[in-house]
């Protein structure tokens, strides 16, 4: 329990670091996107190796900062047998993702970002918070406002509080696709 | 068997007639996918389109299979397929994911499978989401198996594979 309460202060504390930058032109949900791609974790054995999906939502807070629901599914080598559910919050490395204004965002960039997810890797084998997540997104191309975005080989470090795992993750390709404040529905 | 030469010769002509005029036949590309005997695979990849055509373009495809797991990298198999590409079409339901033109072409793949013992079966695959842009070919969820005379020994599913054309 006292990992656990660490780990939420850490995170609220680097969240709060985030927000200090908030612009003050809010565009708080001006872009919403779905969110389908591949992850593949490697040095924990709660995880089978073969194909797991992410499945997401991504949705902007401000100019560089967004928010992610993830849910990770193995597909294969048995389907949905393990899932997770989490959030992160990325942060743009290379310039605005979006603008307040009518500007697209940075079609290229970096992020970075920091996340919970729940799952049942624990001792007591219930679905509860359990792992702490850093991924860097090295290569996002698109933007919101163009509609797509392609984010290329993320990769990451997950903590697993409750087990005292450590692992490393891994994705080919995340895509999002924008269903708000592209240029076809917000910028005509 | 003179009659269905004939009729075969005035097809194929047909087809050159009314075929697609592609920029490039050849490439390479990198693929992942995962196996249900829970193995995940990169692999690199060698495309030909022999012929042009509408529909039923016949192609060949050789790849080579990279196992990745906690352990490390290592040599997962090789794989050497015929293809035909079903059709080619332009305004195509699934547009909406590219930002490019793209053309909506589903392909089916038969061949042989050598794993990393090189024991060989057969392989089948299908690519229903494969789209081609002038540079590029992008695959999707494609399902294989691999089967030998004792029935399916493995199977799994292409989470993509990205070829660039350049010959």
């Amino acid at each position: 329990m006292k990992k656990f309460i660490i780990a939420i202060l850490i995170m609220m504390v680097t969240f709060s670091v985030f927000a200090v930058e908030e612009d003050n032109n809010s565009v708080f949900l001006k872009d919403i996107g779905f969110t389908i791609g591949h992850n593949e974790n490697y040095f924990d054995e709660s995880y089978e190796h073969g194909l797991n999906l992410v499945l997401g939502l991504a949705a902007g807070l401000t100019e560089k900062l967004e928010l992610n629901l993830m849910g990770n599914l193995e597909v294969l080598p048995t389907f949905i047998q393990d899932f997770s559910l989490g959030f992160e919050l990325n942060y743009s490395l290379l310039g605005e993702r979006v603008f307040s204004n009518r500007n697209a965002g940075m079609g290229i960039n970096s992020m970075v970002g920091l996340g919970l997810y729940c799952n049942n890797h624990n001792d007591k084998n219930i679905f509860m918070p359990t792992t702490v997540v850093l991924r860097l997104y090295p290569a996002c191309v698109g933007a919101p406002a163009s509609g797509k975005r392609e984010r290329i080989l993320p990769l990451g470090l997950a903590y697993n509080f409750m087990t005292n795992d450590v692992s490393m993750f891994f994705s080919v390709a995340m895509y999002d696709h924008y269903i708000k404040g592209t240029w076809k529905t917000d910028y005509k | 068997m003179k009659k269905y030469i004939l009729i075969l010769l005035i097809l194929v002509a047909t087809f050159s007639l009314a075929a697609y005029d592609f920029p490039y036949d050849s490439g390479y590309g990198v693929e992942f996918s995962g196996k249900s005997d829970s193995s995940q695979l990169f692999g690199l990849s060698v495309y030909h389109k022999i012929m042009d055509f509408n529909f039923l373009s016949p192609g060949v495809e050789i790849n080579l299979d990279l196992s990745a797991s906690s352990e490390g990298i290592k040599f997962g198999g090789i794989r050497f397929s015929g293809m035909i590409d079903l059709f080619y079409l332009d305004n195509q339901v699934f547009s909406f994911v590219s930002a490019n033109p793209t053309l909506w072409s589903p392909s089916v793949k038969v061949g042989f499978f050598w794993n990393s013992k090189f024991y060989p079966t057969c392989t089948l695959e299908v690519a229903p989401l494969r789209f081609l842009e002038k540079d590029f070919v992008y695959e999707w969820f494609s399902p294989f198996i691999n089967f030998d005379e004792n029935g399916v020994s493995s199977w799994g599913l292409t989470f993509c594979r990205f070829t660039y054309l350049c010959l």
